[in-house]
């Protein structure tokens, strides 16, 4: 600690400019001495120090049961679907850092430490530690020696930059993230030995650390192991990875039957070895059996169940509900490719007439809490101070008058018909929608139809819960989900502020302190008033399994970790 | 007689190749009027359009709609049904896997109708009213108004969930059950085969709430049309003549049967022919992961290559059922043609 600190004193002494000064220095301050602490930390120490990783429990050998509701359609990032980032955690296990776990507050659950700010409350996953330059645009890596995959070969940083460059190949969700923390390519990647890496930025990110610590585009590949699979035709071994792992995580696919079943067996070499030594799935898509299996005590774990199921399953004393805070945002999105719906005080109206508290009431059974913010209230300088909606329908009906339809107008509510809550709030909302005068037609629809619909941004207005921001950053919120419309891909409402735009983008790439404090505010005030989104309910993360199991982590990609659970 | 049965076989199978060829042409186009693009899905949220465009071309979707089309026939003529996004797996892989599945749970399904059915049918035709037509009658009227996948969830409420005398319903084997060595497919009959004991009776159990939902949903067809085509025959004219001329009512009974079985026959074929695609709800609740579930599967997330393949497959199925059912007519009645 003590060459930490003197590291920091030195940089804050030397001439470097205004910015890159304020930069080092707001962050290092906002972050306090805990934050000193991320620029070199070991992540054993970071573990140890609250009890999240237990004494050594591997030997216990556990079997998991698990009743899923689909498979995954492959364990590469060619697909998106939540099985996918689940089945890349398990085998990849994420990227080079991790966020910190930190105690709930209910015993036997660990949150992550999503409250820190820029690049604070991250801790290394595969590093022992890491420094940033004075300009933040180079940041170093050192890979920690004896890492293993399932096949026994080491990390090295070879396999990193194989991941990179194949990232880049795939031009998927990797190459996304690449973007987002300004990697421009894979050539940005300097191999300095064996275990140490250098990426190098074309912009300083407040967050790069944060979008390092994500897992759901999965983590380093065993480049060994994959390239014994790449033929001339297929150099990147794409074919062999679609139904094959080779990463390093706690867990190895050793059986996958689509549609049926899987089986996963501990990764021998991974450290903390986990307790669970196996997990055996199959694919029940009913969720009514899942529950009955659950209720039964016939699997270990139910995935995916709807709250009033949870809410049936809490009743039964030999089932567990585990609940975190989470980042979801479920919200009403009017896409402003209409014409009417582009019209601010018509999404102000509309969220006068939504009915928040029913929502929360009736389909989350008063579980987790209204949103009142882009950025959910885990998230460091969250405020509720601009969110001035409640149900009120005398005001909707001015504000639909000042826009110009006293009468009201028609409204196509669209939504995902897989998931049950969303079919239930689109419900309670087209009835007070219909009460102001929103005359408004629910379209249930397929989930591939529903997802090339809002990419297309074809849809009037949509019920939506994809939402759940993995940077705890508000820039980052609005920059990925809201940004300028032409370049963000996922900005599926077609929010289009110049100054919000302006906002998140400058955002990205300027260091924390008090002017990037205020842009913050800013940007929850915009998006208040200006309303791209009405936010509804954050439910927390919400799983159910069956009594015993303990020491769960919540990560923000709300995917269940099975790595930590032991048996109390 | 032999000479005339191959012929009309020979005729009827010709017949099957403009059939399919038919039954391609409208899936094809019919699936392409379906709202929905895979690649959407396929490429993730955080797909540029880049992206987009370039899994629609992997997809070859890119390509006008008779192009495709023709690629599509040549591949199948290769052997090629394409690969399923959802799956990465090739579609022909699937299938393969998931059609014997789905045939264990329906030929057993209808064997148990069959074997259930027609004796009962028979049985109340020619009782004199009593108890079994009153309970006949009412199980008739229910089991024809309860929809499958009711009656499945209230077979596991009450046998898995309330007594835990079925094990779970997680599929067709149990936890920790090793799968059978491969010789159909089909794990029960593969277990069997290979005599692997305890995987045959995980198998069974497993079998036993998704055949009796279906036995007990779809059997009252074949039972009330062998009931009331007994009882026409037992009332018709030739039977008359029978009694008159002092055959047994063993002797009667077989002629009225013999003459009753075209139509229960058909019906047995309608059936086994709905019963290939309609179990698809049964098969959900019991996570069978057979052929219907893997259809509708692909009907929500737009994922063509197996839709295709399954309505295909299902048509030759079809058709195949309903040349048995002519072949059978043809034996029963030799005056039918084609």
């Amino acid at each position: 600690m003590k060459d930490i600190m003197k590291d920091c004193a030195l940089l804050a002494d030397r001439d470097v400019d205004p910015t890159r000064r304020e930069f080092l220095l707001q962050a290092l301050a906002a972050a306090g001495t805990a934050g000193l602490a991320s620029f070199v930390f070991s992540v054993n120490d970071a573990f140890a120090a609250d009890g999240s990783v237990p004494a050594d429990k591997s030997e216990a050998g556990y079997t998991l049961t698990a009743a899923y509701a689909a498979s995954p359609p492959a364990v590469d990032e060619i697909a998106f679907t939540m099985e996918v980032e689940n089945m890349l955690a398990l085998t990849y296990g994420g990227d080079l850092m991790q966020y910190r776990p930190q105690p709930s507050g209910t015993e036997g659950i660990y949150a992550s430490a999503m409250n820190a700010p820029g690049n604070e409350g991250v801790t290394g996953r595969w590093v022992d530690k890491w420094e940033g330059s004075e300009d933040f645009k180079t940041w170093t890596f050192h890979i920690r020696p004896g890492i293993k995959s399932w096949a026994g070969n080491e990390m090295t940083a070879d396999d990193i930059v194989w991941t990179w460059q194949r990232g880049f190949e795939m031009k998927a969700i990797r190459s996304f993230f690449a973007s987002a923390m300004f990697l421009a390519s894979p050539e940005d990647i300097e191999i300095v030995d064996k275990y140490t890496l250098r990426f190098h930025l074309s912009k300083p990110s407040p967050v790069v650390l944060k979008l390092m610590a994500m897992s759901y585009f999965g983590g380093p590949f065993d480049s060994k192991l994959a390239k014994e699979h790449a033929t001339a035709s297929d150099p990147w071994a794409k074919d062999w990875l679609k139904s094959n792992d080779a990463g390093f995580g706690p867990y190895h696919i050793t059986k996958n039957i689509p549609g049926q079943e899987m089986m996963l067996v501990r990764n021998e070499n991974y450290l903390p070895k986990p307790p669970i030594s196996r997990i055996l799935i199959r694919i029940v898509p009913d969720p009514a059996t899942r529950t009955a299996l659950l209720e039964r005590g016939a699997v270990d774990y139910a995935m995916r169940l709807p709250e009033r199921s949870l809410q049936a399953l809490a009743k039964n004393e030999g089932v567990t509900i585990v609940r975190s805070k989470a980042n979801f945002i479920p919200y009403i999105g009017p896409v402003q490719t209409n014409e009417i719906m582009a019209k601010t005080k018509v999404r102000q109206a509309m969220a006068y007439a939504t009915p928040f508290e029913e929502i929360h009431e009736k389909v989350y059974f008063g579980q987790g809490s209204l949103i009142k913010s882009i950025t959910p209230a885990i998230f460091p300088n969250y405020t509720d101070q601009y969110w001035p909606y409640k149900h009120d329908a005398d005001s909707a009906k001015a504000l639909l008058a000042e826009a110009g339809y006293p009468n009201g107008f028609d409204l196509k509510l669209s939504f995902d018909n897989s998931i049950a809550e969303m079919a239930e709030t689109a419900v309670l909302v087209k009835a007070a929608y219909d009460a102001v005068g929103i005359r408004t037609t629910l379209d249930p629809l397929p989930a591939a139809v529903y997802s090339e619909r809002k990419l297309r941004r074809q849809l009037m207005c949509q019920v939506d819960n994809f939402q759940w921001p993995w940077i705890a950053d508000t820039g980052y919120t609005g920059w990925v989900y809201l940004g300028p419309p032409d370049t963000t891909v996922n900005n599926s409402v077609y929010f289009n502020n110049p100054e919000f735009n302006q906002l998140v983008t400058k955002m990205m790439e300027m260091p924390l302190g008090d002017d990037r404090t205020k842009m913050d505010l800013r940007v929850q005030e915009i998006a208040a008033t200006e309303v791209p989104w009405i936010f509804l309910v954050e439910p927390g993360w919400r799983e159910a399994f069956k009594k015993g199991w303990t020491n769960f982590h919540w990560y923000p990609d709300n995917n269940v970790h099975f790595e930590w659970l032991y048996k109390a | 007689m032999h000479n005339r049965f191959l012929l009309f076989a020979t005729k009827r199978l010709l017949f099957t190749i403009p059939q399919l060829f038919a039954v391609s042409v409208i899936v094809f186009f019919l699936i392409r009027l379906l709202p929905g693009d895979p690649s959407y899905m396929l490429a993730g949220p955080y797909a540029s359009p880049d992206r987009i465009v370039e899994v629609r071309g992997q997809l070859g979707l890119d390509q006008p709609l008779v192009t495709q089309y023709f690629n599509y026939l040549a591949r199948i003529f290769a052997g090629d049904f394409g690969t399923s996004w959802r799956t990465s797996q090739p579609v022909l892989a699937d299938i393969q896997l998931r059609l014997p599945a789905t045939l264990e749970l329906v030929v057993l399904a209808v064997l148990l109708s069959i074997g259930i059915g027609i004796p009962l049918g028979v049985a109340v035709a020619v009782s004199e009213g009593g108890v079994l037509k009153r309970i006949v009658f009412l199980y008739g009227m229910l089991a024809g108004s309860l929809p499958d996948f009711w009656i499945g969830l209230l077979m596991i409420l009450i046998f898995f969930y309330f007594l835990g005398w079925a094990p779970p319903p997680v599929g067709q084997l149990d936890f920790a059950v090793s799968t059978p060595d491969h010789v159909t497919g089909a794990y029960a009959l593969d277990a069997l085969l290979t005599g692997n004991w305890e995987t045959l009776r995980s198998a069974l159990a497993q079998l036993v709430l998704p055949v009796a939902t279906l036995v007990l949903v779809y059997m009252p067809l074949v039972l009330k049309t062998a009931r009331s085509t007994m009882e026409e025959m037992l009332e018709s004219h030739f039977i008359l003549q029978a009694r008159a001329s002092g055959l047994s009512r063993r002797m009667q009974l077989r002629y009225a049967l013999r003459n009753a079985l075209p139509p229960i026959i058909t019906v047995i074929g309608i059936e086994f022919w709905f019963l290939l695609g309609g179990a698809v709800l049964v098969e959900t609740i019991f996570a069978w992961g057979g052929l219907g579930q893997y259809a509708v599967e692909s009907v929500i997330n737009s994922d063509y290559a197996p839709l295709q393949a399954v309505v295909l497959v299902t048509a030759f199925f079809t058709t195949l059922v309903f040349l048995v059912v002519d072949l059978l007519y043809h034996l029963l009645d030799p005056r039918i043609r084609v």
